[in-house]
């Protein structure tokens, strides 16, 4: 995990470019910048600026998605239990893939179930495509009609944590144990 | 675990599927089958009456991109045993009628290439249980 508190936003970035190579994570040459103009599950347009002063834990999937969202959500649920009094400067962001299955009330029915504090986000695929740029996320095949044409469906397992001022702060790997997450948070929140 | 056709070369145990999550209305099941027959078993359908569309996915995960595909067939070698699992590979089951509670059970059939069907029971657990 590449730990970069003692930078500022701007070196953060650059940064983040370095930390993503070195940790060969597959997607060197990516500048997370984190920003999005989407709807959340209550249909309303939100923004990177929306959630202003807290951090995020952003993560994108789709709800039809089998093994890694929900395993994800349920880690992050675990995370936001975890973080105790502190859940409340914590600000987890599901992110659909699928914006033409999951709409607002899809999307509000399956994050609740996990937690009540994840927000799901939508918007039209080119508002999609473009948050998923803004944090280098690849993503393929997750459409319905893709996924009836048997194509391979593919897309990025990170966890990003960005922080109050939308910045890129960190990353989480697949499998990354909340435990872990949590006490990484927890340091940066007291910083 | 409920066996109506007995074969005794294929034997499948910790069969679960995942419960299912707010409206969605697919979701993945796991198992351990194991072959004591000199040749090698090959699994072919899947099927359950509760869900439109059951297939087998296998799944990998590199540098942080989960890649999942549809195979046609999943083989398990000869005296040897797959937990589909640790293998990377999930039956997914598509557009299921009803949801799924944990602690019910979802009746499975499993066609093997030699002819073999087996029907068989899978528990639903929950989506945040240890796997």
């Amino acid at each position: 995990m590449c730990k970069l508190n003692t930078f500022t936003v701007f070196f953060k970035s650059i940064f983040s470019v370095l930390c993503l190579s070195v940790a060969g994570l597959g997607i060197a040459d990516t500048v997370i910048s984190g920003v999005f103009n989407l709807v959340d599950h209550h249909g309303k347009p939100v923004s990177t600026q929306s959630y202003e002063g807290r951090f995020r834990l952003v993560f994108f999937g789709f709800t039809d998605c089998p093994i890694v969202c929900p395993t994800t959500m349920v880690d992050v649920a675990r995370v936001m239990r975890l973080l105790g009094d502190k859940q409340a400067l914590v600000q987890p962001l599901f992110i659909t893939i699928d914006p033409g299955r999951d709409g607002s009330e899809r999307l509000a029915s399956y994050v609740k179930a996990f937690h009540p504090s994840i927000v799901g986000l939508s918007g039209s695929p080119e508002q999609i495509k473009a948050a998923a740029k803004g944090f280098g996320v690849t993503f393929g095949g997750t459409s319905e009609v893709e996924r009836d044409q048997n194509i391979e469906i593919f897309h990025s397992t990170y966890i990003y944590l960005m922080g109050p001022d939308g910045g890129f702060i960190d990353i989480f790997g697949f499998g990354t144990k909340p435990e872990v997450m949590t006490e990484s948070l927890l340091k940066y929140i007291s910083e | 675990m409920l066996s109506i056709h007995l074969h005794a070369d294929i034997i499948i145990s910790n069969a679960w599927v995942n419960e299912t999550v707010g409206n969605v209305s697919n979701t993945a099941a796991f198992l351990t089958i194991t072959n004591s027959d000199d040749k090698r078993a090959r699994l072919i359908s899947v099927s359950t009456h509760m869900a439109r569309k059951t297939e087998i996915h296998q799944m990998v995960h590199a540098k942080g991109i989960m890649r999942m595909r549809k195979i046609k067939q999943l083989v398990i070698p000869a005296a040897g045993a797959i937990n589909l699992k640790e293998a990377g590979v999930h039956i997914m089951i598509m557009g299921l009628r009803e949801k799924l509670k944990v602690g019910t059970q979802v009746i499975v059939d499993l066609t093997f290439a030699s002819g073999a069907q087996i029907q068989h029971s899978f528990v639903v657990r929950s989506a945040g249980a240890e796997q």
